[in-house]
């Protein structure tokens, strides 16, 4: 189970600007993984400094962010490296 | 639960309050929190203090921390009570000068009159139960301390003074084996007399010690200390160096 909390939240915000408590919804619901909030806040916060999210301006009171063009790049790097893992290890496994 | 994650969101340092604790608190307010939740937040709280601090200052903070639970741990341990008797050893000439070794081992020290001494008081009934016999004679052997407080010289004619402890978690049994170590002591003596020519005093009789025996809590917190600085010095190691990664990226 994927449970790296970077990518977890650089993933959902990939489907749209999304507040604190909707992403952490959001990656239960794709990853079935419940992140806490220090560990949600604390990657929040991370990707925050790396200029891979960015905060979203909002009349509500949430305070919701977006997913930069650093952060979608280095989102799907990942990704496309992670599944070249998969498909070697499905690959092994059928093949085993 | 909630009031308690609240609570433990100021850990979080000032400066990530002032940009986050609004929304942070809007997102604790949002959710339904466990304890793991709590843990969490705490978790979070540290971990992001350790990258505002500096190397010296998580250091300094980890060195502090070990030496407290030392400190802590120093004063949760089980009492033990220290009996002690005061002994004089006077070799009967010059021959016969030196330490009475053979004799407390003979007499103190010998796995026999421990295994007896044991049995018959019914002496560390806990360990018995978990561990064999040897084992809690070692225990026994580690309790007990014959110490020499006044070293022979020429002017004393070679007299010896000796203290013998015996600690237990009971004040009366710590006082009544010892009792027993040093009438098994001087029946070694009497016995052995062909061979070893030794006169023997009781000053002081087995106290009943009035009070627990302190533990060495200057040893316990400089070895906190000590651990808490290593362990200091690798988290800020990690720290620091995660950090540094994470910019170079």
């Amino acid at each position: 189970m994927m449970s790296d909390p970077t990518l977890l939240v650089l993933s959902s915000l990939a489907g749209g600007d999304k507040h604190g408590y909707a992403m952490m919804l959001d990656i239960e619901r794709f990853a079935g993984v419940r992140l806490g909030p220090g560990t949600l806040y604390g990657a929040v916060t991370r990707l925050e400094e790396l200029g891979w999210i960015r905060r979203v301006e909002s009349k509500n009171r949430r305070q919701p962010y977006a997913i930069t063009g650093a952060g979608r790049k280095y989102l799907h790097d990942q990704l496309a490296n992670l599944g070249r893992v998969v498909r070697a290890g499905l690959r092994r496994l059928e093949n085993a | 639960m909630k009031r308690i994650v609240r609570l433990l969101a100021w850990l979080y340092p000032s400066s990530w309050r002032k940009r986050y604790g609004t929304e942070f608190d809007d997102l604790l307010e949002d959710t339904t929190l466990s304890a793991r939740d709590s843990f969490d937040v705490f978790w979070g709280a540290l971990k992001m203090q350790m990258t505002t601090w500096t190397f010296g200052r998580i250091t300094l903070a980890c060195a502090v921390a070990g030496m407290l639970v030392a400190a802590v741990v120093s004063f949760v341990l089980p009492v033990h009570y220290l009996s002690q008797a005061t002994l004089i050893v006077t070799p009967a000439d010059e021959s016969t000068r030196g330490l009475p070794n053979n004799l407390m081992e003979r007499s103190i020290f010998n796995r026999e009159v421990l295994a007896s001494l044991i049995q018959a008081h019914s002496l560390y009934p806990r360990e018995r139960t978990r561990v064999p016999l040897d084992v809690v004679i070692d225990k026994m052997k580690s309790n007990i301390q014959v110490v020499s407080i006044l070293p022979a010289s020429p002017g004393n004619g070679g007299t010896l003074t000796f203290a013998i402890r015996f600690d237990y978690p009971d004040r009366y049994v710590a006082q009544q084996i010892n009792g027993e170590l040093l009438t098994r002591l001087i029946e070694g003596n009497l016995h052995a007399q062909r061979d070893s020519h030794w006169t023997f005093y009781v000053p002081a009789n087995p106290s009943l010690p009035a009070w627990p025996a302190p533990p060495n809590r200057t040893r316990f917190a400089a070895v906190g200390l000590f651990a808490g600085l290593l362990a200091g010095l690798t988290l800020a190691g990690v720290t620091k160096s995660r950090s540094s990664t994470i910019v170079l990226r």
